[in-house]
């Protein structure tokens, strides 16, 4: 085929100039002048860039960075919301148990100063259990058969006290007159009355003790916990053509960019470092064995590619922060003092706040351009995760934990090329630090 | 004309270092050749002037990482960024029409271009271009100009390679239909 026609018009294309659209040095002059910062190359001897490649994206990084500082405060706000809901309900109860407590004891009291005045023999056992209420008395061997009346509710309870003040005023009676018979009979007969009081004020301790388990358990239902997780390993693979990171905007440039030259023998490398995430979470205590963790999380991912032919090749260079916002359901299988297992399942949703792409392209190792770009994606990272938890109490306020799982990343179809586009199911390991309130 | 190599240098470094009536210097001697350039690839007036526009601020942006090689290395350089701008306003706002138009039993079309186009000035050479449909254009463009081989051209366009070849054997078609008609109607005025 004869390409003479190509050359010739080729050549004449070469020497040839249209005039320039009118206005267009004006709006670039503007251009220039607005972003003046980023022409200021007074420091590139490091040659790799740091341009901001486009003005439009600028603010809506602002945006997603407004957008982070709002997920923050909101998460501050709620973990602070928490605090001061908790105290006062904590409080409350306090208060209620010492009424409690005092109403009974009042009326403990009052009965054992009955006995007090009538009864002088028994009395110093009477006082001794009764003062030290929680102790029980050494000799009630002798069970009597109104223990079993006694109910658990409390108005019962001091309906019960009230009949039993009565027949230990009958009883005293019943003293008086055959004291001089049998004052030992005598004195096991109160005495049987004294257990049963004993009884009375044994079951209000036990209610004072499932009571104040109660309020120990509520105390510690709120766990925050700060911990940091990455996956096993990072991830790299290597194929053949061209590769790229970039958007289809800089795809383009980047295909062209290579195109200069031939395609042949290209390879890509791509290496994904293992993603970082530091959370603060909240952990809920359902009950012993149930809790829920919920709070904040932040990632960071990066990584790295390599297209490369015989004398050229770009680099580019990803970094992807997120934000996001996990819900986990976790079950204590077993425990003891110290050491706490768990099986942990759950989600996490992550909103990719922030981002960087910079391209580094080389002609005979020669760097001959640099562009660095925002990069962001819209979509929202869903993921689910399930772990076996091992918590170590160090003291009844700090716990340690480690929490070997897997982790699935759904694709949200960005294009964003991740780790978690690239491997979806990863082990990880989250290490953590779990903090237990008013302990 | 800055013919003068070391002049160029210094203008490079003027730039490099933000001056603006270094860009200015720049603009004025590389606009007119670039438009040119955009004006292969794409037709629309306003088109033109926002991709020269981002072409520029790319150039200097990115020209202090340009290896300077020598007279015609600048320029190369800089139409090479207005190529990618063109290609990229092309992949984003117009669909590579990769539409047949009937084949049509033309001479070869080869003996008609390899004739001196010395009559047609270049600009409506240029034009012509232009007007040519999506696919065929920026095929043409690529392979005329860019020095592209077909196998590039798919891979950069995303199109099979023998579509390639189709394309730019239509575009060489269209162009000699212009080109006859051109100097159809340019014998119908002189007459």
């Amino acid at each position: 085929m004869n390409d003479k026609w190509q050359d010739k018009l080729r050549s004449r294309m070469e020497s040839h100039e249209e005039s320039a659209p009118e206005g267009l040095w004006e709006s670039l002059e503007q251009q220039i002048v607005s972003e003046k910062t980023l022409f200021d190359y007074k420091t590139f001897e490091n040659k790799v860039s740091k341009i901001t490649n486009s003005k439009t994206t600028k603010p809506v990084i602002k945006k997603h960075r407004l957008w982070g500082i709002g997920i923050v405060a909101a998460a501050a706000a709620v973990i602070l919301l928490f605090f001061v809901l908790n105290i006062p309900n904590n409080n409350q109860i306090n208060e209620f148990l010492i009424n409690d407590n005092q109403t009974t004891s009042e009326l403990i009291d009052n009965s054992v100063s009955e006995i007090d005045e009538t009864v002088k023999l028994p009395l110093e056992v009477t006082t001794q259990t009764t003062v030290s209420g929680i102790k029980i008395a050494k000799n009630n061997t002798i069970i009597s058969d109104s223990k079993t009346s006694i109910s658990k509710n409390k108005e019962s309870v001091s309906k019960e006290i009230i009949t039993k003040k009565s027949s230990i005023e009958s009883s005293d009676e019943e003293y008086k007159e055959v004291v001089p018979k049998d004052s030992n009979q005598k004195e096991n007969m109160i005495k049987e009355d004294l257990t049963d009081k004993q009884n009375i004020y044994r079951k209000n301790d036990q209610l004072l003790a499932s009571s104040t388990g109660l309020n120990n358990q509520k105390k510690s239902r709120w766990q925050t916990n700060i911990s940091m997780s990455n996956t096993s390993s990072g991830f790299s693979e290597t194929y053949s053509g061209y590769g790229t990171f970039a958007l289809e905007e800089t795809v383009d440039r980047q295909y062209a960019f290579t195109s200069q030259y031939t395609r042949e023998r290209a390879y890509t490398d791509v290496k994904h470092d293992q993603p970082i995430t530091f959370g603060l979470t909240l952990r809920y205590n359902l009950n012993d064995r149930w809790s829920l963790t919920s709070g904040l999380t932040y990632s960071f991912l990066s990584s790295r590619l390599r297209s490369e032919s015989s004398n050229y090749f770009y680099d580019d260079t990803q970094k992807l922060h997120y934000l996001g916002i996990p819900l986990n359901v976790a079950y204590t299988f077993w425990q003891n003092n110290k050491v706490l297992t768990y099986i942990s399942a759950g989600g996490l949703v992550e909103k990719n706040i922030a981002g960087k792409l910079t391209s580094n392209y080389y002609i005979d190792n020669e760097l001959e351009m640099a562009t660095s770009k925002s990069v962001t994606s819209r979509q929202l990272q869903w993921s689910v995760n399930s772990a076996i938890g091992i918590e170590y109490r160090v003291s009844d306020l700090i716990g340690v934990y480690a929490e070997p799982g897997v982790v699935y990343y759904f694709n949200n179809s960005s294009e964003l090329e991740t780790i978690y586009k690239d491997r979806p199911a990863n082990f990880n390991l989250r290490l953590g630090l779990r903090l237990n309130f008013n302990k | 004309m800055l013919r003068d190599e070391s002049r160029e240098r210094e203008l490079l470094q003027q730039i490099v270092g933000g001056d603006k009536n270094a860009m200015k210097t720049f603009y004025d001697i590389y606009s007119g050749y670039l438009t040119g350039v955009c004006s292969r690839y794409v037709s629309n007036k306003e088109d033109i002037k926002d991709i020269l526009q981002e072409s520029f601020l790319n150039i200097f942006k990115s020209i202090h990482n340009f290896k300077y090689r020598g007279i015609g290395s600048l320029k190369a350089w800089s139409a090479r960024i207005v190529v990618n701008e063109s290609l990229k306003h092309i992949k984003e706002n117009e669909k590579m029409q990769l539409t047949s138009l009937p084949d049509w039993d033309l001479p070869d079309h080869n003996e008609i271009l390899d004739s001196d186009l010395e009559d047609i000035p270049t600009s409506e050479i240029l034009k012509m271009i232009s007007s040519l449909p999506t696919g065929y254009r920026t095929v043409f463009n690529l392979f005329v100009f860019e020095g592209k081989s077909h196998k590039e051209i798919a891979s950069i366009l995303d199109i099979a390679e023998n579509s390639s070849a189709s394309q730019l054997h239509r575009a060489k078609s269209l162009l000699v239909k212009e080109i006859e008609l051109y100097r159809i109607n340019k014998n119908k005025n002189e007459r």
